[in-house]
């Protein structure tokens, strides 16, 4: 290889760069994205269609016990939604006998299929078919079964790319959900953490952690995931808790975007 | 082998990475399928079509990824670059116990160069090279003499 095509694969990664800042190159992904798309879902769809053939031999025992253990906690589940409810109701009626102003606006949903993932498992990003075409911003967040998957973090018209809550660049405000505390979410060396917990907060492992409003694209109560204990050492000057999501980011096949109306 | 009939194996390659190899896991762990090919040719002395394979899966993946333009074409050219001077400069016939530790070595720096660069750190940047070597290791004991006896590649 002569210094030559050095020179020219240099200049290419410049100029490639520059473009890329520039959103330039905005355009031409749009265009291998949507080029490419039908191939991309189809090598996933084969895939996972392979993946669940093997799994289902190997996990029919695991199964049944799983569905009867569900079938009991779906018991209890529906007697415990009944009761709140019923909570609901009563909190309405209190409302509106106190002459509270509901701020819940509606929310849509987007459903998104994901045609690529990075190919190192730490670089925690996603991406959707769907683009500025279908309503798509930068800041919206994508669940997946209820359960905060991520962030969009830069749109193309038909293609969207997600920061995923494990990446550390995606910081999320969430609040723990009995002991009210409130922090940012992140993800860590280790998983995810919630960070500036004031230190009189205090934490209850296997707390629920949901989302705050305080950005504008931020739906109020997604669900995260729940904490699992403190990582903080006592001299810092705010708490930190590690955070599990039932969520398998690994094995996501399709998610939800979340538009506020 | 023609310059398109690798163009195209870097597409395949490019597209196996990015939904067949990003879904099968173990325990988070996965196989960076995509700078096998090209760590292959570089340990074979065959320094331009390593490049070619490290520049073109480089592009396709930077254009298939929402981190800067260049990072990932940076990092396999780097790598490969890097491979191919110690091994041509140290071996005429690279002794096959060898092999898993260069593998591991590149895809070290490799994982390394990346995490640096996209911010991303993780445990698995050390424990995908160990992985990678492996499964790099047996591909290469299974197509030795496609790598090696085939001037046609």
């Amino acid at each position: 290889m002569r210094w030559q095509h050095f020179v020219i694969i240099i200049v290419i990664l410049a100029s490639g760069f520059i473009a890329d800042r520039f959103g330039f190159l905005d355009p031409i992904k749009n265009a291998v994205y949507s080029s490419t798309k039908t191939t991309l879902v189809g090598f996933n769809k084969t895939t996972k269609n392979f993946v669940d053939f093997f799994k289902t031999f190997s996990s029919i025992n695991s199964l049944t016990k799983e569905n009867n253990r569900l079938k009991e906690e779906n018991l209890t589940l529906g007697a415990n939604n009944a009761q709140l409810l019923e909570l609901q109701r009563q909190n309405e009626i209190l409302k509106n006998e106190l002459g509270f102003i509901q701020n819940n606006k509606d929310k849509k949903l987007i459903a998104a299929q994901i045609i690529a993932k990075p190919p190192a498992g730490y670089l925690h990003y996603i991406t959707l078919d769907k683009g500025k075409k279908d309503g798509v911003e930068e800041g919206d967040l994508v669940i997946y079964a209820n359960y905060l998957v991520g962030k969009i973090d830069k749109v193309l018209d038909n293609f969207s790319e997600v920061l995923l809550i494990t990446n550390s660049n995606c910081l999320i405000p969430v609040v723990l959900q009995d002991s009210r505390a409130t922090g940012i979410l992140h993800g860590a060396l280790s998983g995810m953490v919630v960070e500036e917990i004031p230190l009189d907060a205090k934490v209850v492992s296997g707390e629920n952690v949901l989302t705050r409003a305080l950005e504008p694209n931020i739906t109020e109560g997604i669900l995260v995931g729940k904490v699992t204990g403190l990582v903080s050492k006592q001299s810092e000057i705010f708490q930190k808790t590690a955070i599990e999501s039932p969520v398998d980011f690994n094995k996501l096949e399709f998610v939800f975007i979340i538009k506020a109306q | 082998m023609k310059l398109y009939w690798h163009f195209l194996f870097v597409l395949v390659v490019v597209f196996l990475q990015i939904t067949v190899f990003s879904f099968i896991t173990f325990r988070s762990i996965h196989f960076n399928f995509s700078l096998l090919p090209a760590i292959m040719f570089a340990l074979y002395n065959k320094k331009d079509k390593a490049i070619f394979w490290a520049f073109s899966t480089g592009i396709l993946l930077d254009i298939f990824s929402p981190l800067s333009f260049g990072i990932f074409t940076l990092a396999h050219l780097l790598t490969i670059i890097l491979l191919s001077y110690f091994v041509s400069r140290f071996f005429t016939q690279l002794p096959t116990f060898l092999i898993g530790i260069f593998l591991y070595v590149s895809y070290l720096f490799f994982e390394t160069f990346i995490s640096i660069l996209s911010q991303s750190w993780s445990y698995l940047s050390f424990i995908n090279p160990i992985f990678a070597a492996l499964m790099g290791l047996a591909f290469f004991l299974l197509t030795k003499r496609l790598f090696a006896e085939n001037e046609y590649l």
